[in-house]
């Protein structure tokens, strides 16, 4: 234990020293607000996860939670300034005179704390949360009652009108309809600020895995009926993974509108949920570790997959069709030889790999015809990718790269307990078989049960 | 002061009358075994028992308290646990997760409290933990080295339904209502479980009722034997009684013709 | 197990809740003054042909979830690639012969590979033919005329027939057998796949929607002394409607794979012991969805003038919800759903002007309702699950 606990300080103690490095190296700013993304998305993700992973009910509606935490942290945030609507005004203004515990602070002579962190923010970020905790309350409801994709369906709804909810004229006096809210404080653009966030979030969430009620949403998740008929609390168990869902979400939401600086309606659409979705499928539904690594993928592709929405000339992106259709038929060709596994290529990858190859042979031998020079672009090809990667995903390994497992020193260093020394093995095999035995005969004797 | 009483119970499903004026008396450190031929209502009996179905007539009185219309986890607070005919056991998470989740419900420190990982906290943890081998020590050392962290899908179907029962111990209950326990076990294995039960009476002191179509192991270890059949109960009384009662024995092989 | 005689509870709240919207309703129309009669069949033409595209919407998803319990969320994209078709053949036919030849062979390849399956062909020297004249017929056809609209509709509807088939092949029958939840799952990635793939290869604009003029020139009648405004397509959306659920109905209960079709969705393991090839049946249904779809989208596209790659969105979910109202998996559910709503959706921002900035909330506030509530719909089946 002790050395585990060692361990985890000191790979803690490196990331900080090694996110210190990249802050101060010339041009790194494109990968550090590449990670800032992945941190706050990686918290979304945490949270998502306790839902669709350990609770195993299918949300769809995270996107309203962090929504309500994005604007509320608007509202609370925004600096004075006349020009704004009254209402969205308000709650900036009794924030700014009522969180401000800077002056509270310097009054205690804490000064250096109040120089340092910008406790307004933290607190806005508080208030945002519980304003979606509020609302995981009320999806959670529909819970109680429903069931599988219907329940789906239902998250899917609130969130959707969550998310229309700003536009509608009554809203829109504290939100500024679809134009939305500028000039939102970027606290969460310094990376310090998402990173011990995130940490705070896996310290919490993998705190809660591990512990009763942890195993408690695992065993709803695993069998509800069971569950309850072993005395779990299925309402108050969901409500509360709800709950704690959607205040962690509304957290990221104030994040990633402190990022951004600015909130509109179009910033938390059912795209982040997918988005999401991605994440934790890729990852593994369930894991902790596995959604942090599936939220990595996503942004990097998402921060870094630009180049594929750049214009080039027709015929590259013939070949690349067809490079890409040759290898996932030699793909299969060898996990079916390799695996043995129904080692019969069917027609349709003969379909496939024989349109690869006539796309190859397109580009190669029109690669100098005006129509294959002029230059395509393809937009949304990320998005795409994104929906190919979940499709796949769904298909050939539903429980992603860590499944439910979680990352562990156990893993590298440690004992595994699941696993017989010789000598229990033996005994096991005593138990049960008769041979070994002579006891354990059909109406033999008591000790047996011993 | 009887452990369990069901006073003239009736419970229907759209036109079948599942149960039908049922009533048991179930004193405490009795076992009491529930037989009949398929679909007499047994596992609807143990369900109205546990919270599952209400029933639409009759009471339910455990401990002099009535419990009709309690949710399922409020009955097992209570100190009725079951197992399952078709073993629903928490199939992807470790032997030791599912007999602590079972114990769950006594604990007494909040979500809030156990991510702080608190002291108090700590100790119930420990506690769980202890009483977890406690309960599996009833099936000898098998459940009880590295199977503890072996998920249960690897386990054998003998060990699965150890597994179950032990479950239902660990949530503290006083009243154990076992689903057909030896089900799907070879007689070395009946004849195994049959002495487990009894030490479950002997040893921890609980009540069982069980639900079983093995007659030995029905004959060995039960104090009195009730049969039902479409739903009513049609006999009760010393195993050697009912098993020799006209009635049940029709209900199990029809009528002789003449 | 006999049914109740006595009527849920659930019934006689939805039959008072019912009850009571009618009676606020007709006070609501008794209080405003210039709410004559006139604008009462104004508004009943517009209802009728919104209700009757959610009905053919409606119905794609409530056959696909009565036969595989998957609640396809691509369908709003099927509506759309319909509508796109239908474009592409009226604006772009005449074809060179190149490019023609290329698109029968495609599309006559595509279904051809969908349909052979669906009937069993005996006689082979005459279907060879039946399949020569078809082709040549469509070849002349891409080749030397420039499609109208009906046309343009025929060759869309077969068109996305085929793209329907080939989703579920593709995405969902790997999934067959896998939970709902990651079928459903599966169903939003390719949602998502196809609306991006539309931006991609239509442009993401809006575009708009030329038919045939007399379908669009505005006409009036009188009613006493007020006007009713209308354009041939709000008679043509019915009469099209009307008869496309006519051939449904008479396929699914007179003709063999139509029976198949139900023994299939009623209980699919026994339906493949009694010999129905259970892969057929639901690549046809998809494919009738999907054709039910596609002239819902291209009606759609006549009557609102513009089509747009997300265009399958807010339809989709609405058309869902009509769909649930009605009862999934019930098709004369799904028929009436869409009427419902289509009524409701038009008398309710008649009535009350102020709200038609919710009316997309209002849509998923009655679906969440209905779920909650009425999860069965107003005709639909029942479903629990046995200890």
């Amino acid at each position: 234990m002790m050395r585990n606990n060692l361990l985890s300080l000191a790979s803690v103690g490196l990331a900080i020293f090694a996110l210190y490095l990249l802050t101060t190296s010339e041009g790194s700013s494109g990968l550090l607000s590449a990670l800032t993304l992945i941190f706050i998305w990686g918290i979304a993700a945490v949270s998502l996860n306790l839902i669709n992973g350990q609770l195993g009910i299918l949300s769809l509606g995270h996107h309203g939670f962090m929504l309500i935490g994005g604007y509320v942290t608007a509202l609370l945030m925004l600096p004075a300034k006349e020009r704004r609507p009254f209402r969205t005004r308000l709650l900036s203004d009794w924030a700014r005179d009522h969180l401000d515990l800077d002056k509270w602070l310097r009054g205690l002579g804490l000064d250096f704390i109040a120089n340092s962190v910008d406790l307004k923010f933290i607190i806005a970020l508080f208030i945002a949360g519980l304003a979606a905790a509020l609302l995981g309350l009320l999806v959670g409801a529909p819970s109680l009652r429903l069931k599988g994709d219907y329940l789906a369906i239902v998250t899917f709804g609130l969130g959707e009108i969550l998310r229309l909810l700003p536009n509608t004229r009554e809203v829109a006096a504290f939100t500024n309809g679809p134009l939305g809210l500028k000039g939102i404080p970027g606290n969460a653009g310094n990376i310090w600020w998402t990173f011990f966030a995130l940490l705070f979030v896996l310290w919490f969430f993998s705190r809660l895995k591990f512990s009763s009620y942890g195993r408690a949403f695992e065993g709803i998740r695993e069998d509800e009926i069971a569950a309850e008929a072993m005395g779990v609390n299925l309402a108050y168990h969901k409500i509360l993974a709800f709950t704690i869902s959607a205040f962690f979400a509304g957290v990221s939401g104030g994040l990633y509108a402190s990022y951004l600086q600015s909130v509109d309606t179009q910033t938390f659409n059912f795209f982040v949920t997918f988005f999401l979705l991605v994440a934790i499928s890729l990852g593994g539904l369930g894991s902790i570790t596995g959604a942090m690594i599936g939220t990595a993928v996503v942004v990097l592709v998402r921060v870094y997959g630009g180049f594929l929405e750049m214009p080039y000339p027709a015929w590259v992106s013939y070949l690349s069709g067809a490079l890409l259709m040759l290898s996932a038929f030699a793909f299969s060709a060898y996990i079916r030889k390799a695996r043995r596994l129904r080692p019969v290529i069917e027609t349709k990858h003969y379909i496939f790999g024989a349109i690869g190859l006539a796309l190859l042979l397109v580009a190669i031998v029109f690669h100098n015809e005006p129509w294959m020079t002029q230059t395509v672009q393809f937009f949304g090809m990320r998005k795409m990718l994104l929906a190919v990667i979940l499709i796949l995903i769904m298909i050939y390994r539903r429980e992603g790269i860590m499944g439910r497992a979680e990352f562990s020193w156990k893993m590298i260093f440690g004992p595994r307990e699941d696993i017989p020394t010789d000598e229990q093995r033996k005994q096991d095999a005593w138990l049960s078989n008769p041979e070994l035995n002579p006891g354990l005969e059909e109406g033999g004797d008591d000790n047996a049960s011993a | 002061m009887p452990l369990l009483e069901l006073r003239n119970l009736y419970k229907a499903f759209g036109g079948l009358q599942a149960i039908s004026n049922v009533s048991l008396t179930v004193e405490e450190g009795e076992i009491i075994s529930v037989i009949g031929p398929n679909g007499a209502g047994k596992s609807t009996l143990f369900n109205l028992i546990t919270g599952v179905y209400k029933p639409d007539r009759g009471d339910i009185i455990f401990e002099g308290e009535r419990i009709n219309g309690l949710t399922p986890d409020q009955v097992t607070k209570k100190g009725i646990a079951r197992t399952f005919q078709n073993l629903r056991l928490f199939t992807h998470l470790t032997v030791l997760e599912n007999i602590l989740i079972p114990q769950h419900h006594r604990l007494k420190s909040s979500w809030l409290a156990a991510v702080l990982r608190t002291p108090a906290y700590r100790r119930q943890e420990e506690e769980m933990r202890k009483i977890a081998l406690e309960k599996l020590s009833f099936f000898g050392p098998r459940l009880m080295s590295f199977r503890l962290h072996q998920p249960v899908y690897v386990l054998s179907y003998a060990n699965r339904r150890r597994t179950e029962m032990a479950r239902a111990m660990a949530t503290g209950a006083k009243l154990l209502l076992l689903d057909e326990p030896s089900a799907g076990m070879n007689p070395k294995e009946t004849k195994e479980i049959t002495q487990i039960i009894r030490r479950f009476r002997d040893e921890g002191g609980y009540t069982i009722v069980l639900v079983e179509h093995k007659m030995n192991l029905v004959g060995e270890i039960s104090d009195r034997v009730v049969v039902l059949d479409y739903g009513e109960k049609i006999a009760e009384g010393d195993y050697k009684d009912v098993v020799n009662d006209p009635k049940v024995i029709e209900a199990y092989l029809g009528r002789r013709e003449e | 197990m006999t049914a109740s005689k006595n009527p849920s509870r659930s019934t006689i709240i939805t039959l008072l809740v019912g009850a009571v919207l009618v009676v606020l309703l007709g006070m609501r129309i008794a209080s405003l003054e210039n709410y004559t009669f006139a604008r009462i069949v104004q508004d009943f033409l517009n209802a009728l042909t919104l209700g009757s595209l959610y009905a053919l919407i409606a119905l794609g998803y409530t056959m696909v979830y009565g036969i595989i319990r998957l609640i396809n969320f691509a369908h709003g994209e099927i509506f759309m690639l319909g509508a796109y078709f239908a474009f592409y053949a009226m604006t772009l036919t005449p074809l060179n012969w190149a490019a023609s030849l290329l698109v029968t062979i495609v599309l006559g390849g595509a279904v051809l590979l969908v349909l052979r399956s669906l009937f069993n062909l005996e006689e082979p020297k005459r279907t060879f033919v039946l399949t020569l004249l078809v082709f040549a017929g469509t070849f002349f056809l891409l080749t030397f005329r420039k499609l109208g609209w009906i046309e343009a509709l025929a060759l869309s509807m077969l068109a996305t027939g085929a793209a329907g088939v080939l989703l579920e092949a593709i995405a969902y029958r790997p999934l067959r057998g896998a939970p709902r939840e990651s079928m459903l799952i599966t169903a939003i990635a390719a949602s998502f796949f196809l609306q991006n793939l539309g931006q991609l290869l239509f442009g993401a604009r809006v575009r708009g929607f030329n038919a045939e003029t007399i379908l669009n020139k505005s006409q009036t009648f009188q009613i006493g002394q007020e006007t009713v405004y209308f354009t041939g397509i709000l008679i043509v959306v019915p009469l099209v409607t009307a008869l496309l659920l006519l051939v449904l109905n008479l396929f699914v209960t007179r003709t063999r794979l139509g029976k198949a079709m139900r023994a299939t969705a009623q209980d699919a393991e026994v339906a493949q012991m009694m010999g129905v090839n259970v892969n057929q049946v639901i690549a046809l249904t998809f494919f009738i969805g999907s054709i039910l779809a596609a002239a819902a989208g291209v009606m759609y596209a006549i009557r609102f003038g513009q089509i747009h790659p997300l265009m399958g969105l807010m339809p989709g979910i609405k058309a869902f919800t009509a769909a649930v109202i009605g009862g999934i998996g019930s098709l004369p559910g799904a028929v009436l759903g869409g009427l419902l709503l289509g009524f409701i959706e038009i008398y309710v921002v008649s009535l009350f002007p102020t709200l038609s900035a919710y009316r997309d909330v209002f849509a998923f506030v009655l679906l969440i309702l209905i779920l909650l509530f009425r999860p069965s719909g107003l005709i639909g089946e029942d479903l629990t699950e046995k200890v």
